[in-house]
Formats: structure tokens, C-alpha cells, sequence
């Protein structure tokens, strides 16, 4: 899976317009942003993946496109 | 994993008991605006929890619970050898809740009484250790008491966990029987997820909660050293990289497959947790119980009071073979195939504080 594809999958858990998102977001600007959609974050980098996120780096996530590389790259 | 398998031991009651006051979440406005607790219940699939009131404890619970199975069993209390109690939320730090509940239950001085301390895990390794005691002891009954009153460890204000727990405990009767089909355990443990649900303070690493004063800034609603402290996404982690492979595991061990089982007894964490679980471990949806909305999250009594609450009709029609998994703090697992024969009893009965049971 590319990064857009799923940031397009990021931007459906977060229920927010496609395309209203980009890897530059701040995503302190994004208010859907909470901590039952870190849950939801892990469990769709789960589904896609198989793969595990540790918590401790999703903190640090600043951009919404860290958490994309994090999700692809992890 | 450990692997046991227990054989001439038969489920003959399972009582839950929740304390009679009902919080319900849609009104916690004090927490979180409206619009946002409507999305909470609907994503944790919570509404309302039972919550224990002031003085009111675990043991209270499970005592009623426990007289009333004994009576509608038609068990005198002399006839119990075996009483265990499993719980992180005891009445006193010493002695054991369990040797409270002998006196108060009127059981026999010849009861071996103890304490098991874990939570959600709690139920799968009361029965283990239950089932196995009572097939080296002389005689044939034991009682097997469950249950957390979690919220009375909660910092009012944080909203990581107030929504989620609920109060209850339960009661398990369990008699030896040469015709009672195989039991099927999977237990397990791994200690260095300890830090991510836990109560610091108040015991013997930390008496005084000097050093949980790093986590209770944190920020969460005030959380002090003797308030329960959950990191979710941790305890999210965990529950992906264990249970699929637990509920395999028990299901391979007791030479059973997913269609042979009548019913998957989880512990209640929160629906979207066990939606994605059961989803993750291709478990068939209609088949699994589901008891968050009125109780929400009861600790080491989930998996107890869900059976009671209910399998009671299933129970009156026939036998239900159930897949039980507990798992959390700790971390702890522990998963079982128990068949519950028909005519199994079930019950859950709401206590009022204040009316401390005592035998007759």
C-alpha cells in the first residue's frame, strides 16, 4: 500500500472529506484527532499491515504524515 | 503456554452481583461535552455501569451473590471444602478477603480459604486452580468468588478510564463429577507489561506514592498514586498480540475448531476492542457474548457475570460448550473450554449497600 493510499484510509477513520488532508497537517489542527482514533490508528496499521505500532511513537507524531510513514515503514 | 486438562469437574452455578446504583455515562457532562460522550458509548458500546457506593465492597458483592447460589443450589455451607477468592480490590491489604468470606459465608472451619490477585485474567486461573484443588481434596464442592469494584480505585476526573469500568463480582459453584466432560486451559504471562495498567502507590514498592507522582502528572484528571493508571493503546497492543493465538491455541488443545463452539466468552473490555478482536480471530459474531452495555468493563467479574447475564435460556434448553479468555493487567492471559451442562443455574442480583449478608 502507497502513502496516499492510505492516507486516503487515514483521512475515512478520522471521518473528515477526502482530500482534506495532507502530509503537512498539523495534526494538532485536525480535531478529530483523539485517543479513541490513536486506537483506531493501530488497529487500521494492524488490519493493512500486520504490524505492530509502538504508542510511545505515535506521540511524537507531529504531521499527519509522520503517521503515515510511521504506518508504512514501521 | 501453559496447557492443562482437567477431568470429573462440572460447573454447577455461576451468580453474578452488582451493586444496585447505576451511573449512566450520557450523563457525565462534567467529563465531556455531550456530542463527544454520544461518540464515546458508541465506540465503546458502554451506556451505564453499576458503581458501588461509599463502604461498599467487592466481598459484599460476591457474598450475596455466593448465599444466594448456595441456597438455590440446595448446598449447605458445611458442604464447601474449597472457597477462593479472586479480586485486586479486597477489603483489607491483610488478612485475605477469602478468610473474611469463610466466616461470613458460615463455612466450615475445614475450608482451605486463599486470595488469588489478578483481574481480568482472574476468572480463567480461579478456575484452573479450582478445578484442580477439588480433585485432590477429600471432599467434593467448591466455591469460586470473582469480582473488582474497579471504580473505587478511579481518579474522578480521568477520563481515560471513568467511562469504562463497572462494578461487580460473581459466584461459581463446582462439584466433582466422574461424567463431567474435559476441561481445556491456556494460560500466560508477560510481567514487562506490568507498567501500563497498574495501581503505583499504596503497597509495598510504594507506600507512600512518592514515585507514581511522575505518572499522576501526566494530567489525567487529577490521577493520584492510588488511582488506577491505563494506557490504552498499550493495553490494545497487547490484546492484538496475544488473544488470536490464545483462542487458536485452547481451541487446538481440547481437539476442538471454531464450529464446535457454542459461545465465546471474552472479558469485556469494550466493544470496539472485542468487534475488532473477534473480527481479527475470524470469530463468528453471533456467537459472541456481549454484555458491555448495561455493566461496562467488571474486571476479573466480566466473564462471570456475561455467562450469567446471558446464557441463562441457552442453559435451560441444553448443554453450551463456551470458549472463555481472559486477558490484561499484568499481563495475564488465560483461556478455557468449558463445557456448561444443561441446567447449569444463572443469576444476577443487585445489592443494596449496607446489608452486610451474614449466615444463618
Amino acid at each position: 500500500m502507497t502513502r496516499d493510499e492510505f492516507l486516503k484510509k487515514f483521512e475515512e477513520l478520522l471521518e473528515v472529506p477526502a482530500g482534506s488532508l495532507t502530509y503537512e497537517t498539523e495534526l494538532e489542527q485536525v480535531s478529530s484527532w483523539d485517543s479513541l482514533n490513536v486506537i483506531g490508528y493501530i488497529a487500521l496499521v494492524d488490519e493493512t499491515f500486520r504490524r505492530e505500532v509502538d504508542p510511545e511513537k505515535i506521540a511524537e507524531c507531529r504531521k499527519v504524515g509522520n503517521l503515515i510513514d510511521l504506518a508504512v515503514s514501521a | 503456554m501453559a496447557i492443562a486438562r482437567v477431568s470429573g469437574i462440572n460447573v454447577a452455578g455461576i451468580y453474578g452481583a452488582v451493586p444496585t446504583q447505576v451511573v449512566e455515562n450520557a450523563s457525565m457532562t462534567s467529563l465531556a461535552p455531550p456530542e463527544e460522550l454520544k461518540k464515546l458509548v458508541k465506540s465503546i458500546g458502554i451506556e451505564r455501569r453499576h458503581v458501588v457506593q461509599e463502604g461498599q465492597c467487592t466481598s459484599d458483592l460476591a457474598a450475596d451473590a455466593a448465599q444466594a447460589l448456595l441456597a438455590d443450589l440446595g448446598w449447605p455451607a458445611d458442604s464447601i471444602d474449597l472457597l477462593i477468592f479472586v479480586s485486586q480490590t479486597g477489603d483489607y491489604q491483610l488478612p485475605a478477603t477469602a478468610c473474611l468470606l469463610q466466616d461470613r459465608l458460615g463455612l466450615p472451619k475445614s475450608c482451605a480459604s486463599f486470595d488469588i490477585g489478578l483481574g481480568c485474567s482472574g476468572y480463567v486461573y480461579g478456575l484452573w486452580v479450582a478445578c484442580n484443588l477439588l480433585r485432590s481434596l477429600a471432599g467434593s464442592r467448591a466455591l469460586l468468588l470473582v469480582g473488582d469494584t474497579s471504580t473505587s480505585i478511579l481518579a474522578p476526573a480521568d477520563r481515560t478510564v471513568q467511562f469504562l469500568f463497572g462494578d461487580a463480582a460473581s459466584a461459581t459453584a463446582i462439584e466433582r463429577k466422574a461424567d463431567a466432560e474435559d476441561m481445556t486451559f491456556v494460560l500466560g504471562t508477560d510481567g514487562s507489561g506490568a507498567k501500563h495498567l497498574i495501581v503505583p502507590g499504596g503497597a509495598g514498592r510504594d507506600r507512600r506514592g512518592a514515585t507514581a507522582d511522575e505518572q499522576a502528572s501526566r494530567g489525567d484528571g487529577g490521577r493520584g498514586p492510588r488511582d488506577l493508571f491505563m494506557d490504552g493503546p498499550q493495553v490494545f497492543n497487547f490484546t492484538l498480540r496475544e488473544v488470536p493465538a490464545l483462542v487458536n491455541s485452547v481451541i487446538q488443545e481440547a481437539g476442538l475448531n471454531m464450529e464446535s463452539i457454542d459461545k465465546f466468552v471474552f472479558h469485556q473490555a469494550n466493544e470496539y476492542l472485542l468487534d475488532y478482536l473477534s473480527r481479527r480471530a475470524k470469530l463468528p459474531a453471533d456467537r459472541m457474548v456481549k454484555i458491555l452495555r448495561n455493566y461496562g468493563n467488571t474486571s476479573s467479574a466480566s466473564i462471570p457475570l456475561a455467562i450469567a447475564d446471558a446464557l441463562g435460556p441457552d442453559l435451560e434448553a441444553g448443554s453450551v460448550r463456551t470458549l472463555l479468555a481472559g486477558f490484561g493487567v499484568g499481563w495475564s492471559w488465560g483461556s478455557a473450554v468449558v463445557n456448561l451442562a444443561e441446567g447449569t443455574l444463572t443469576r444476577v442480583l443487585e445489592v443494596a449497600p449496607g446489608a452486610l449478608t451474614r449466615a444463618a
